[in-house]
């Protein structure tokens, strides 16, 4: 039976997701609620590796994560001669396989599967039907109601802020990034394309108490 | 709680029902609503001044489309106030 490989496991969120430009309107509120209710997001863009193979991080980061979120929004192609995306659903096939074929602590693992309108995804991936999905209808809200919800419904999480409250604090977190990293010379275009680890980071300073 | 930047500022946000809410950094209830954005900002701009708090402006994202500073430059004018 594997063994743990540590503590952090029980607290660390697989973040399953586009990474272009289009999505970062609800990447930043998905990744302040996982941060604002005490979970550690784990990305493929954690580290940039060249020799690193991107699906071995990718198994990598699943196997050391307790819960993960797939945002299936973002697969179907929006103009003519455009490839669908298979990345996201096939992320969410290998964490699937993960807990269905492993023995110990790796069963224990949890997902949230979101997509913008509810049963979209059945018309290219039927056979989720019959899982739960829940649909964020691409608002930033949404994103942050829905992950809160299934924080609180599947995790346990109790005396969890409302989703409003939160979307509140991560207005207010916005505003102070972008005010101080504005006072230490990060141009607009600075902000919109910063690594996410160094955003993780901001968010975590704000919400442990630092301006 | 520790206080932050953004809790001497208004903010401005568009909300779910197409209406704009202004609120007070750091509350969790907005002061007030309006229909068209130009009232929130037009008050929300008024009260900041008054209160010599910054004024922000939210897209639906959070992120800021603009950002004014009343606050600050108060409190600059108000040391250079004490100098004289």
């Amino acid at each position: 039976m594997p063994t743990r490989p540590h503590e952090e496991f029980e607290r660390n969120v697989f973040i399953n997701c586009p990474f272009d430009r289009g999505y970062h309107s609800l990447l930043r509120p998905l990744l302040f609620t996982v941060v604002y209710l005490d979970f550690n997001p784990k990305l493929a863009l954690e580290r940039s590796d060249s020799g690193e193979l991107r699906i071995s991080k990718i198994c990598g980061l699943i196997k050391i994560s307790k819960y993960s979120i797939h945002d299936l929004s973002r697969i179907r192609s929006s103009e003519p001669n455009e490839f669908y995306r298979l990345n996201m659903p096939f992320e969410l096939g290998v964490e699937y396989g993960c807990r269905q074929f492993s023995t110990g602590y790796l069963r224990e693992k949890r997902c949230l599967i979101l997509e913008k309108d509810r049963f979209n995804y059945m018309k290219a991936l039927s056979d989720l039907s019959g899982v739960d999905i829940k649909s964020h209808e691409d608002e930033p809200l949404g994103v942050v109601r829905e992950v809160r919800n299934w924080f609180v419904e599947t995790v346990g999480l109790r005396r969890v802020k409302s989703p409003q409250i939160i979307f509140y604090e991560f207005t207010d977190f916005m505003s102070d990034f972008y005010s101080k990293r504005n006072v230490e010379g990060f141009s607009d275009e600075d902000l919109s394309s910063m690594p996410v680890p160094e955003f993780v980071g901001f968010i975590r300073d704000w919400i442990g108490g630092q301006p | 709680m520790i206080e932050k930047k953004s809790h001497h500022s208004y903010h401005v946000s568009p909300d779910s029902k197409g209406g704009w809410t202004v609120r007070k950094g750091g509350s969790h209830r907005a002061s007030k609503r309006f229909e068209e954005k130009k009232d929130a900002v037009d008050w929300a701009l008024r009260v900041s001044r008054n209160q010599r708090f910054d004024f922000v402006l939210h897209r639906k994202d959070g992120t800021v489309e603009s950002y004014s500073v009343y606050g600050e430059r108060s409190r600059f004018q108000r040391d250079q106030d004490a100098t004289k």
